[in-house]
């Protein structure tokens, strides 16, 4: 009788003992996996403030190199002209029914710039939408629409009005991870 | 061993027992150093960026014009600006000032104390300068700290 009484006591304090040995693991796996989500992987480095950030000193900068424009006729462009007046000068004209190959340089210009001062991390994206008419598609997209995606940043910012027309311009920071490397 | 009727199942059955419970008991010793030790780091990494986010500004704040902030400053007075009033605290700093457009370049960096070991700070803002063409640029300035 007493054997069998030992053997049932023995039997109840060895689970007892697993069971606290279980909580105390699962304690610290929980405890573990929180902290381990640390700064280091807290999430993206750059937020959006940091897009208009980007966006204000960019639309403040001079082109800093001569660009031919071909409309209406051959004008170049000294360099010294802000990034601002630019965009908002080809919106114009584009609204007004220039051709966009007419800015092509222009164009590649911008793009080359924004593409430095986002680094390798992020490909920047450039609309410029006409602020009245609450279009949907931009006047001028640089280098393309952009296609959604959750991990975007943006900054908007209204450039200068030329006769009468103001415009609203997005820079779209994608991160590069995003895009899907197409093989060439 | 004789067995103990007065013990609750004797000493070799016992042993198991108190095994599990010390492995138990050291697993919650060993987790709550080890969360204590990462939140330390967390909180030590937490400062250091403050503390690099005040030496960015304090450089900022110098070479800005605070009487008129629309007035862009001369690069070469950017490039110029003393930085010798860190925050204190600091074992080191590294401070880089690069030009972002219209063309890339390093133009300046400084670099004090012993190089860091372990946890660091950073921070980084653009500014838009005048050069000496008339031209606006677009500087960056990285600050590291340890």
């Amino acid at each position: 009788m007493f054997g069998r009484a030992r053997g049932t006591s023995a039997q109840l304090a060895l689970m007892d003992a697993l069971m606290f040995f279980t909580a105390a693991m699962v304690i610290s796996a929980v405890l573990s996996g929180y902290v381990g989500r640390g700064p280091a992987a807290a999430g993206p480095v750059a937020g959006s403030s940091d897009a208009e950030d980007i966006l204000r000193v960019f639309l403040r900068a001079s082109l800093g190199t001569k660009v031919t424009i071909g409309w209406p006729h051959e004008v170049i462009l000294s360099g010294a002209e802000s990034v601002g007046e630019c965009l908002a000068s080809e919106a114009s004209a584009l609204c007004a029914g220039c051709p966009s190959a007419a800015f092509g340089e222009l164009n590649a210009c911008l793009l080359s710039a924004a593409k430095n001062l986002t680094g390798p991390r992020f490909c920047p994206y450039i609309l410029v939408f006409e602020s009245e008419r609450n279009s949907t598609s931009p006047c001028i997209a640089l280098p393309e629409v952009p296609t959604a995606d959750k991990n975007l940043l943006a900054g908007s910012a209204l450039l200068p009005a030329i006769d009468g027309l103001e415009f609203v311009v997005v820079l779209v920071l994608y991160p590069a991870a995003s895009l899907e490397l197409v093989p060439v | 061993m004789k067995a103990d009727e007065q013990a609750v199942a004797g000493f070799f059955e016992d042993l198991p027992v108190l095994a599990l419970i010390l492995a138990g008991v050291a697993l919650l010793l060993a987790t709550g150093a080890a969360v204590a030790g990462r939140l330390d780091a967390a909180r030590a990494h937490d400062d250091l960026e403050a503390l690099a986010h005040e030496f960015l500004l304090g450089i900022i704040v110098q070479v800005g014009n605070p009487e008129n902030p629309h007035i862009l400053p001369m690069l070469d007075r950017v490039l110029a600006v003393d930085i010798r009033d860190a925050p204190g605290g600091l074992s080191g700093y590294m401070m880089s000032m690069t030009l972002r457009h219209p063309s890339v370049q390093l133009l300046r960096t400084e670099a004090t104390g012993v190089p860091p070991s372990s946890i660091t700070g950073y921070d980084s803002a653009l500014l838009n300068a005048v050069d000496d063409r008339g031209f606006v640029v677009i500087l960056e300035v990285r600050v590291v700290v340890w």
